[in-house]
């Protein structure tokens, strides 16, 4: 159980963050220590989170040098002096007439659970 | 065809405070044209500028290559590497400028955000969505996310004839201020209407 994670925050949603490009916090895994970022700024939260309470499909999270979707996900644990990086993944495009949502398996591809 | 002579200019409403986003001849030909070479697949890249009083301006327009994993969808899904968006940060850090936003191209289909668009949108970035129809550029809009994320508000584009030597000069925001509709556009959604 980690206690002093360091959060990177985007410029993006420093806005949402009291204007701060870090925040520290804790937990035992990434996925706790973003929980406890967006109880501490609540706007955060649907910049990150879906309303089901996962992680958006479109952010890259980092643990130190590592994208987490190729760890355990939010699962990954974290230790003292780890860094969290928020990296946006800007994409989006047109969509056919049929479609409403991502496909399901965008969803796998791009989901961090 | 566009046409090349003529200056797109985005007004941004900004906590209702009218907010210019100059923008040269020469700059939304080079998205037009990036839009043309790609089709029918989806292109895409960053704006990087400087925001003084209110006013933005663009300083450079940066094509990247769609990253969007699966090949066969590139025609209606782009993606921008992390690593080119934590590169084009660095720059425009090290330049003293800001990524404004990002545009990307609508291959035979309207320049409005879609749902798709929407999801994966952030906030305060300028969206610009430039519509290719049969090869050619049509339509090119500029949207911002609303911080509820419920829809957008679109950015008022403007003919103002500006040449780039002329985006920094303090006529600039006196000509968008004398030329520019200030109507409120209808706010957006991004759903589909067929």
């Amino acid at each position: 159980m980690a206690d002093r994670v360091k959060i990177l925050v985007p410029t993006a949603l420093r806005q949402f963050a009291g204007g701060r490009e870090e925040v520290e916090a804790g937990g035992a895994t990434v996925g706790d220590v973003l929980g406890q970022l967006t109880t501490a700024h609540a706007d955060l939260k649907k910049h990150l989170y879906k309303d089901n309470g996962q992680l958006r499909n479109f952010v890259n999270i980092y643990l130190n040098d590592e994208d987490i979707r190729y760890l355990e996900k939010a699962a990954t644990p974290v230790a003292d002096g780890d860094v969290i990086t928020i990296v946006p993944a800007i994409a989006g495009g047109a969509q056919a007439v049929e479609e409403l949502t991502l496909s399901s398996e965008e969803v796998a591809r791009y989901s961090r659970h | 065809m566009i046409d090349l002579d003529r200056c797109l200019f985005a007004i941004r409403h900004y906590a209702g405070v009218l907010v210019a986003l100059n923008w040269t001849a020469e700059q939304g030909a080079m998205i037009a044209r990036h839009g043309e070479r790609g089709y029918p697949n989806e292109i895409c890249g960053f704006l990087l500028g400087t925001r003084t009083d209110g006013t933005a301006t663009v300083r450079e327009v940066v094509p990247v290559e769609n990253h969007w994993e699966a090949l066969d969808e590139r025609r209606r899904r782009f993606m921008i590497a992390p690593e080119d968006f934590l590169r084009e940060e660095r720059r425009a850090r090290e330049a003293g400028w800001e990524i404004l936003g990002f545009y990307h191209s609508h291959p035979d289909h309207p320049a409005r955000p879609s749902e798709t668009d929407r999801e994966a949108a952030w906030p305060g970035y300028s969206y610009v969505i430039q519509s290719v129809r049969d090869s050619s550029a049509a339509e090119v809009t500029s949207w911002l996310l609303k911080d509820d994320r419920s829809g957008y508000d679109q950015e008022d584009i403007v003919d103002c004839g500006m040449r780039s030597a002329d985006s920094a000069s303090p006529n600039a925001a006196a000509a968008g201020q004398g030329s520019t509709s200030t109507r409120a556009n209808p706010q957006y959604k991004g759903e589909e209407h067929g």
